[in-house]
């Protein structure tokens, strides 16, 4: 599929023969051996497999937080390895949105500027960024907690903050590493009907890694990985 | 960002205390030693000064070279007047300086001896205060006696009291010749002006010369060292550079301040070694900063935070730590500063006489001066900005996968 095709279309994410390789002591490991997948706007993705197999590593890729090996990874049609540090970094910036399994959210800014704090380096003015805050908090059930410190906050709730965080400024997609790894059930729920909620509502696309098979129950596909290669790639219609 | 830099220094309390601490103690004592350093030279000139000169001197170009009492200056007492009413002046001692020859009346024997004119109340802030009157009484206005050393006592063989007739040239072709009575004798720090050297009023000495209005050399003592260059130059528009030679202390006491470059010198060196105490400890807070914050930056890093701009954070973070300490150090410092610069702490011991033959104060004295606090400042935000090098350089290569999966502390130390 060529570039201008890619863009038009509703893929996103496409890899080309991704592979990442990490040298430990005289042995190679493989974390992901030529991975080909596409992700359309507005899907619900969990990239799942036993631990080793290359979740991370792949989400990783795909955000631009590691450099592969060998392949390609394109994001509406560009190759983002491509890039220059500062030009990825800001594609980061404007295109992907991060919720990570641990130290998601900034202790000493308020849970309000912590949503808006992407937004805030995206340059976007104040009351922009306050409406969108005061939406969002409102789609997460936490408008209560807008002045809040984080550690006055339950896991789950951070976590349903990072995610608000991380669509604040509407990214093309957001990648979640492991999201409910800490989570109790009744919170790892909550977060799940969030994120889903965002899904539908904002068309926002989510691809997150889990071993978690409460989540991997909501997931819309299932890519599974093991030893860095794709052995299955399931749909659900819900 | 200022914000946030503000803000970070409240997650980790202990360590911005820790590194406030650091730079607090760096400047305190810098501010404290480089006012010791600058309090003691100030006074050590000081007293010299009273003594050698002035911290500006004038005289006519042609007595500069010819040192003959016809090359002397006349000026009036209103030119005297209106150098003594410029900002910083603290004393104005105009004197006569010449040559006689002495003998006791009860002797054949003469010596040549210089004769300083001096007018005893300028010069209470000058010689006065460095003379150490052992016999006699210092001096009236108009008083016609003479006062010397011990040592020219003694090679004279006189006591107070007695008579010495003198005999000179006295002004354009005039005969200096009388009889002066000895009015004191005076402990002269200095052993060559001890041996060669009588002190007379400057009335006494004009009238004995015929020099009416006559001075050999003017001699400034300014309030401020920091300020002689001030008045010179205000005294440069009042004396013509083409009849008038005005020096100032540099240029008439070069052994002086060679002793001065090299206490500065080591001064600098002990100051130098302090830097570099703190300065290791500084970065040392920092690496194992940097260190914990490894997972924080690989977050912001990858949520879209540029490294420029973290960079940026953490440069305000350390400043603000830096200002702090500095502030803090300066505030503290002050009344210490102030108390010892008015109260010099004074010594005692062998080392004081010493140091008096020398005709230097002993006590420790302070300065209070603003580049005792700017030095500090410049200095402590110049090692904060080198140190900032390290966590920049890290951000900068820092490998954004590696760091997030190397996670230090608990969750709230992101």
């Amino acid at each position: 599929m060529n570039d201008l095709a890619e863009n038009n279309s509703s893929i996103i994410v496409r890899t080309e023969n991704l592979s990442k390789s990490f040298i430990n002591g005289k042995s190679e490991i493989k974390a992901a051996d030529c991975i080909n997948l596409s992700i359309s706007s507005g899907e619900f993705t969990a990239v799942v497999g036993p631990s080793g197999s290359g979740k991370t590593t792949l989400l990783n890729l795909i955000g631009g937080l590691t450099t592969p090996s060998s392949g390609k990874v394109f994001v509406k049609g560009k190759d983002i390895h491509l890039f220059t540090d500062k030009e990825l970094v800001n594609f980061r910036l404007h295109n992907i949105g991060f919720v990570f399994q641990f130290l998601n959210l900034i202790p000493v800014l308020t849970v309000e500027e912590n949503i808006g704090f992407i937004m805030e380096l995206q340059g976007v003015d104040r009351e922009q960024r306050d409406a969108r805050i005061a939406e969002l908090l409102e789609v997460i059930g936490m408008t209560d907690r807008a002045r809040s410190r984080p550690s006055t906050l339950s896991g789950g709730q951070k976590q349903r903050i990072a995610v608000a965080r991380a669509l604040a400024s509407k990214p093309l997609f957001i990648l979640a590493d492991e999201p409910t790894a800490n989570l109790d059930t009744a919170a790892a729920e909550k977060l799940l009907d969030t994120m889903l909620l965002l899904n539908e509502k904002e068309k926002i696309t989510f691809l997150f890694s889990t071993h978690d098979p409460r989540v991997m129950n909501r997931a819309r596909r299932l890519i599974t990985l093991e030893d860095g290669r794709i052995t299955k790639d399931e749909t659900y219609v819900p | 960002m200022i914000k946030l830099a503000w803000l970070n220094l409240h997650r980790n309390p202990h360590r911005a205390l820790l590194t406030i601490s650091s730079v607090f103690i760096a400047a305190f004592f810098s501010i404290i030693f480089g006012s010791v350093k600058n309090g003691i030279l100030n006074s050590s000139a000081d007293s010299i000064l009273k003594f050698s000169g002035g911290h500006i001197e004038i005289r006519s170009i042609n007595y500069s070279q010819t040192r003959s009492i016809d090359d002397i200056m006349q000026i009036d007492s209103a030119t005297l007047n209106s150098i003594s009413k410029l900002p910083y002046i603290k004393s104005v001692s105009p004197t006569l300086q010449s040559y006689f020859l002495v003998s006791p009346s009860s002797t054949n024997s003469a010596k040549a001896v210089a004769v300083v004119g001096i007018d005893p109340d300028s010069e209470k802030d000058r010689i006065g205060t460095v003379l150490g009157m052992i016999e006699g009484e210092w001096f009236s206005k108009y008083d016609t006696g003479l006062i010397m050393g011990e040592n020219m006592k003694e090679q004279l063989g006189i006591e107070v009291g007695d008579t010495l007739a003198v005999m000179g040239l006295g002004y354009h072709g005039t005969s200096a010749v009388g009889l002066v009575p000895v009015q004191g004798v005076a402990r002269i720090p200095v052993s060559t002006i001890d041996k060669s050297r009588v002190f007379m009023t400057l009335s006494a000495t004009q009238e004995l010369f015929q020099a009416d209005d006559c001075y050999s050399d003017i001699y400034i003592m300014s309030e401020r060292l920091d300020k002689v260059d001030l008045i010179k130059s205000q005294i440069q528009s009042i004396f013509p550079a083409d009849k008038y030679e005005i020096r100032d202390w540099k240029s008439t006491m070069e052994e002086y301040l060679f002793y001065f470059r090299f206490t500065d010198s080591v001064g600098l060196v002990i100051l130098i070694f302090l830097y570099v105490l703190v300065g290791s400890n500084i970065l040392g807070t920092v690496i194992l900063m940097t260190k914990e914050r490894r997972f924080e930056f690989s977050v912001l890093v990858s949520i879209g935070m540029s490294r420029n701009k973290l960079s940026k954070c953490l440069f305000y973070e350390l400043i603000i730590v830096a200002l702090l300490g500095v502030v803090m150090a300066a505030l503290i410092s002050l009344p210490i500063v102030y108390y010892f610069t008015n109260h010099p702490l004074p010594l005692y011991g062998e080392a004081v006489e010493t140091l008096k033959k020398f005709s230097i104060y002993s006590g420790i004295y302070t300065s209070l001066e603003f580049k005792t606090y700017l030095e500090p400042f410049l200095i402590v935000l110049c090692i904060s900005l080198a140190v900032i090098a390290y966590p920049v350089a890290v951000i900068q290569s820092l490998k954004v996968d590696e760091g997030l999966n190397k996670r230090e502390g608990d969750e709230d130390n992101l």
